[in-house]
């Protein structure tokens, strides 16, 4: 009975979309009979036009944009933009992948195998993305604009999956991340960003769409600038933004950049983190807090509510993980938002993944400096995926099953977690406070937040650095509370440190105070850092963390990592040189 | 011609083994002939080993269950 109500579900959609396919088809030159397979692909649901809620805006928003996407016809083929909506619609729904997979196939006869090919990478693996699969397309003919078209078709097809997903869930058709064991993961390549070429000066009409997302956002993102290859495009997309992040009649705006963040985040999308980090920043929140939201930790200025709201939000992430949920509006409901506030959630993070998607094929380069970048190593994200790449990157975790077992219920597991790192996180608090007994508290603290929010640790990272990352949170927190504190999170000033003590040193500095006197001065000395070079010293050099590593648990990008630590090295030289260096006559004692 | 600052800009990478081929020669290249740069790279090797190597903000391994102990009371009681 329930596969029949499914089944007419889905007939229904795809009748009501009927109507936007066929002039798609007429203009790629097919017959309706002709296209009748590929018809279905396009099942994916108008959302919003069916909610019994009254939403204009964002109705003639997604309607303004689902045509501004398909009026591409000029550069790309009907079945050219089917072949692409089917890439990101066979990720979620287990029909349309049924059907897409003869699509693929058929593609190689009909010349498109450079778009089928960048079309799966782009809609499984966006964050993989590099200059060389556009470098594919244009060698198959597509110029700028085509390949603009192609990767907004592909991101309008995970919107609209998104929107599914969030709002039909469990009681609708099974939108939900599909997985395909056989689907290679490809290797990532860094390579130069942007992929595309600047695209010639705005027009006068695109002008004033332009000044419409300067007066929302402050500044014009390097995001659109890139589309402006297809001026209706970024006018249709500008309308959505505003329409989304404009109004605050349900959720505020504060609400929305927190779960656009935290979906950009479960996204890998450096660039989508950057731009509502910055946002976040401008409308008063904190990059402690950001930070923090991010790590589900220690968040204590965060509503309850606003944490199920990022934490449903990053349930839509496009990227595949072990354990993916499914979104839940009860959840939301429970945290006592109303059916509009639900929609509005949906849409927020169907947004970003349409803008995740966009930034990953088109290489956007971040606006800001993201307030977590992530690296290579991120991009594995489940231990049960394969990686071809060099050991380096694998991540190997051991204490993989002793979580594991916490998730799974059995609280005695969380003792061996406990006494494997209760001398990381108290050395990582010591280091911060200065005080032994504050540092014990705090490392009790530690690890009930640890316990607490164990479900939400995403194994993007060993647990030993997800730990780490708490414990400096809850170290700062405290530091906060007495006394006002320099962000550890800035990035500004890390340049323009000179050495001063330029004499030699002893051939073995060790060996000239007892270890007991080396100890005291060594931790005087670390202790007169500034927080920022302190922390990332600590975890770098005194507990011994990759510099990777101490960049994940810092929320840091790598350079900035590496300037604080080279910093914190020479400025804690400089406090040990006059115990070290030589005398007049050679050695100094 | 690689300069003292540069040295400095660069040598982060160096110490942690991890520079790129080309500045690695730069840096070899500028230490031969700079006492001051190979003072500074001395010095900061032995900081990193001495920060390393010292038991400052340790925790006594008598210290250590008493706090396991603790978590785990608090941490059974938040499960119930």
């Amino acid at each position: 009975m329930q596969n029949t109500a499914k089944r007419h579900e889905f007939e229904l959609y795809t009748s009501s979309l009927q109507h936007r396919m066929d002039p798609i088809v007429a203009a790629g030159g097919e017959s309706a009979e002709q296209s009748q397979p590929h018809s279905r692909l396009l099942a994916l649901p108008p959302i919003l036009s069916r909610t019994a809620l009254d939403l204009p805006a964002l109705r003639a928003a997604e309607e303004a944009l689902t045509r501004a996407v398909f009026d591409c016809a000029g550069l790309l083929t009907g079945p050219q933009q089917l072949l692409l909506l089917a890439a990101a619609g066979r990720q979620w729904h287990a029909d349309i992948r049924d059907i897409a997979i003869p699509c693929f196939e058929d593609s190689h006869g009909c010349g498109q195998d450079a778009l089928a090919q960048f079309s799966l990478k782009l809609a499984r693996y966006g964050p993989w993305c590099c200059r060389a699969d556009c470098d594919e397309l244009r060698a198959a003919g597509f110029n700028e604009s085509a390949i603009v078209a192609a990767v907004t078709t592909v991101a309008l097809g995970h919107f609209r999956c998104s929107l599914a997903a969030a709002l039909l869930g469990r009681d609708g058709l099974p939108f939900e991340l599909q997985s395909d064991p056989t689907e290679p993961i490809p290797q990532w390549r860094e390579t130069p960003a942007p992929f595309i070429s600047t695209p010639p000066p705005p027009t006068e009409a695109l002008d004033s769409a332009l000044d419409q997302i300067r007066a929302l956002f402050g500044f014009v993102p390097n995001l659109i600038h890139l589309q402006s290859w297809i001026p209706n495009l970024v006018r249709a997309e500008i309308h959505l933004l505003e329409a989304v992040f404009g109004p605050e009649d349900c959720l505020s705006q504060m609400q929305k950049h927190r779960l656009a963040l935290c979906l950009a985040a479960a996204n890998c999308s450096n660039y989508l983190m950057a731009l509502h980090g910055e946002m976040l920043n401008l409308i008063g929140s904190t990059p402690e807090e950001t930070l923090a939201l991010l790590d589900d930790a220690g968040v204590v200025s965060v509503l309850e509510a606003d944490k199920a709201l990022c934490s449903e939000a990053k349930k839509l992430t496009m990227l595949r993980r072990t354990g993916n949920e499914q979104f839940d509006p009860k959840l939301l409901t429970e945290a006592g938002f109303s059916p509009a506030h639900i929609v509005e959630t949906a849409v927020t993070a169907a947004l970003t993944n349409f803008l995740c998607t966009i930034g990953f094929g088109l290489g956007a380069v971040p606006d800001f400096v993201p307030v977590r970048t992530f690296h290579a190593k991120d991009l594995y994200l489940s231990a049960d995926e394969s990686r071809p790449t060099q050991n380096e990157f694998r991540l190997e975790d051991p204490d993989r099953e002793f979580v594991a077992r916490v998730r799974a219920g059995e609280t005695d597991a969380f003792e061996h977690l406990v006494r494997s790192h209760t001398g990381r996180v108290f050395r990582t608090l010591y280091g911060i406070l200065g005080n032994p007994e504050e540092a014990r508290d705090a490392t009790q603290d530690t690890f009930l937040k640890v316990f607490e929010h164990i479900d939400k640790f995403e194994r993007r990272s060993k647990f030993s650095t997800w730990l780490t990352s708490i414990a400096v949170n809850t170290g700062i927190e405290i530091l906060r509370r007495r006394r006002p504190l320099e962000s550890i999170h800035s990035e500004d000033g890390e340049l323009g440190f000179r050495p001063r003590q330029v004499r030699s040193w002893v051939d073995n500095p060790e060996q000239v105070l007892e270890k007991s006197q080396t100890n005291s001065l060594v931790r005087k000395a670390v202790l007169r850092l500034p927080e920022k070079y302190r922390a990332a010293l600590l975890l770098r050099d005194i507990n011994q963390l990759s510099t990777e590593d101490t960049a994940e648990a810092l929320g840091l990008s790598l350079p900035a990592t590496k300037a604080r630590i080279l910093r914190g090295r020479l400025m804690l030289r400089e406090s040990l040189a006059p115990h070290f260096t030589r005398t007049e006559g050679g050695q100094r004692v | 011609m690689f300069s003292c600052a540069d040295f400095l800009a660069e040598f982060g990478d160096y110490l942690d083994g991890c520079a790129k081929p080309e500045i690695k020669s730069c840096i070899e290249e500028h230490l031969r002939e700079c006492k001051t740069c190979q003072v500074i790279i001395d010095s900061t090797c032995k900081t990193i080993r001495i920060v390393t190597d010292s038991e400052s903000f340790t925790l006594a391994a008598a210290d250590v269950e008493p706090i396991v102990q603790d978590v785990m009371t608090r941490v059974r009681k938040v499960r119930r």
